[in-house]
């Protein structure tokens, strides 16, 4: 192909300078939703991938694992059932075992869940690579009626180190069960991790126990109940277990022995496969967000044709000047494909670096605020993107090119205008 | 030794549907001549044009230009020997608007290797070559560089004469391009044309209505005499 084509498309694509600009934002535009789509879903990915990391398994009552992962993980939805303090010793106790964090759920404070636990939860918790729960403010519970604050918690309700916060019975926004004259002072806020901790009220077991003294009825205990602060504060049940292992060559064997515990119905989860199962029932949105910004990339392209197409009769008489000054219909075709492969080509350059700045601009808010990576430099994935949009942009061209040359063969020297 | 710039002979030409346009038995047009074609409207002018230009296909008999067969079969070829020999200037609407009355003299040479060489190959004896025919054709300076699209008509068909000659094709056809001028710039116009395409030993043809422009051309053909196509008719 002639070198000097390319020239002349240029020259030609700055002549019409309004024209070229729309088509170019019009794939601009187009590009930027894509990539940005893109990269909301990688990260939307990776930290979901990435909630829980070094436990190696979650126990709780015999149910389905996306249910356990999302009751415990997740913190969504309800357990089946509890699972009995004896047989979580037992497992704790169990060859092989190196740690083991009981959680227990059911109470909340507006809207937000609460985490019965022990302190080593903080110390075994873990997300991201490997990443361990650090504090803003404070530090971990040491005793009863203290409270650690997840970021969000914090965030959105405004509290501060010493603030005192009541509990409610059950897990609704508005509650009519408060755990009156049980207020917990905040001793700690956590940074954000962009994990359902952010949005988590951690206590201690015995916290949890106390609280529900005299709850045996389900209902709420007489008014002005004394604090007793000398009952029995070992639990009798848990709702689920985290749990790690020595050795990973002990999980499966493991597993196996929780699955079928002779005394209670139990089931144990490795949380990286049920994360997997989970991730592909919620993938399904990120593969119709996918089709959605791909199908804006093709109007975007669809306005290359456009803007060559509308141009073509205008430019009848340039073309039969090109004709008679040597141009080859070739020539003239090629000259309307490298105008489109240009403006697509152009539009995605700007589109990426539109986006990389977009990206540079709200990536440590969204890290900070929602733990959540958008990634760094442009990758791989851009360089598809643009050689992608760029060889459509020159397919968009082939329409409105072989109509030029059509018309330039049927014109000869002197087009019919 | 000089060689015939263009013979045609025998040539038929019908476009579809319609009635035969062309018939010319024998025409010739020698190295360096010039010859003034008059030719009114609906004589056939624009076809043979189209013909010896080689954008329309030969039907039946041959043109030749400077020796060389206008391919009635391979379209690359005629294309080529367009690109190679034939400068052409129009009535109106000459040039690429978005190109500079440089780029435009330029534009040639892009499209033919033998033009390229022949205007010196590098870019700075090309530029070079495009303002010294701007400069001889009297387009003044300041205009070289100025899009094209803000050129008056005289100024565009100097630079179209220039674009014509540029490379030193050894034909040029002007297709009416003075009729858009006023008296005064198209004598100057015919003087400078005439005048460069004898220095570069091109010959001219030169196709007009208005027969008092055809003193200044070695030869007058009346294209209604050689082509008795609407005569037969």
């Amino acid at each position: 192909m002639n070198p000097a084509l390319l020239r002349l498309a240029w020259k030609s694509l700055l002549n019409r300078g309004t024209s070229a600009a729309l088509t170019i934002l019009a794939v601009t535009l187009s590009v930027t939703l894509f990539l940005s789509v893109e990269r909301i879903q990688s990260g939307v990915r990776t930290s979901f991938n990435s909630t829980i990391s070094g436990t190696d398994i979650i126990v709780g009552a015999r149910g389905g694992a996306i249910n356990l992962l999302l009751y415990s993980v997740f913190r969504l939805g309800d357990p089946t059932a509890n699972i009995g303090w004896e047989s979580y010793q037992r497992i704790a106790g169990a060859p092989g075992v190196a740690w083991a964090v009981p959680i227990s759920l059911g109470d909340s404070h507006r809207g937000y869940r609460v985490v019965g636990t022990t302190p080593e939860y903080f110390d075994h918790y873990r997300y991201g690579r490997d990443l361990p729960l650090d504090f803003a403010q404070g530090e971990r519970f040491d005793g009863s009626y203290q409270a650690v604050l997840g970021s969000e918690v914090a965030r959105q309700l405004g509290y501060e180190l010493g603030d005192e916060i009541l509990l409610s019975h059950g897990i609704g926004e508005i509650s009519f069960a408060e755990h009156t004259g049980h207020d917990f002072t905040v001793t700690g806020i956590l940074a954000p991790s962009g994990t359902p901790v952010d949005r988590s009220v951690h206590v201690s077991l015995e916290s949890i126990e106390l609280i529900h003294v005299g709850w045996d009825t389900g209902v709420a205990p007489g008014a002005r109940q004394p604090r007793d602060d000398s009952a029995e504060l070992e639990p009798e049940t848990i709702t689920a277990a985290f749990i790690g292992v020595q050795s990973p060559i002990r999980t499966l064997s493991l597993q196996r022995q929780i699955n079928t515990f002779p005394d209670e119905a139990l089931s144990a989860v490795m949380p990286g496969v049920a994360l997997t199962q989970l991730w592909q029932i919620v993938g399904a949105g990120e593969r119709a967000f996918r089709v959605i910004s791909l199908l804006v990339l093709l109007v975007g392209l669809i306005s290359i044709l456009t803007a060559l197409t509308s141009g073509l009769n205008e430019r009848r008489r340039e073309m039969a000047v090109l004709r008679a000054t040597g141009a080859k219909p070739g020539d003239i075709f090629s000259l309307l494909v490298l105008e489109a492969t240009s403006l697509a080509a152009i539009g995605a350059v700007i589109g990426i670096v539109v986006t990389q700045v977009a990206v540079g601009i709200v990536a440590s808010i969204v890290r900070t605020r929602y733990g959540m990576e958008l990634g760094g430099m442009p990758g791989l994935m851009e360089l598809y993107v643009l050689f992608a949009v760029t060889f459509a942009g020159a397919a968009a061209g082939m329409l409105p090119a072989w109509q030029a040359q059509r018309n330039a063969l049927s014109d000869g020297l002197t087009p019919k205008l | 030794m000089t060689q015939t710039t263009v013979k045609v002979q025998n040539l038929r030409h019908t476009w579809p549907g319609g009635n035969e346009v062309i018939a010319i038995d024998s025409f010739a047009l020698e190295h360096g001549e010039s010859v003034f074609l008059a030719g009114p409207s609906g004589s056939g002018k624009s076809t043979l044009l189209g013909l010896i230009a080689g954008i329309t296909p030969v039907q039946s008999g041959s043109i030749e230009v400077l020796g060389q067969l206008m391919d009635p079969v391979k379209p690359q070829a005629r294309d080529r020997l367009r690109a190679d020999q034939i400068g052409m200037i129009f009535q109106l609407f000459n040039l690429v608007p978005y190109l500079t009355a440089v780029d435009n003299v330029l534009l040639p040479l892009t499209f033919s290797d033998r033009r390229d060489q022949a205007a010196g190959n590098t870019a700075a004896a090309k530029h070079a070559e495009a303002k010294r025919l701007l400069g001889a054709l009297g387009l003044p300076e300041e205009t070289w560089e100025r899009a094209s699209s803000n050129l008056s008509v005289g100024q565009q068909q100097r630079v179209a004469a220039a674009r014509a000659l540029i490379g030193a094709p050894g034909l040029i056809v002007a297709d009416e391009p003075t009729s858009a001028l006023d008296d005064d710039s198209r004598d100057d116009f015919l003087n400078l044309l005439s005048g460069i395409a004898r220095e570069n030993g091109a010959s001219l043809l030169f196709v007009s209505h208005d027969r008092s422009l055809a003193t200044r051309f070695d030869r007058f053909v009346d294209l209604a005499e050689i082509n008795h196509a609407g005569a037969m008719a």
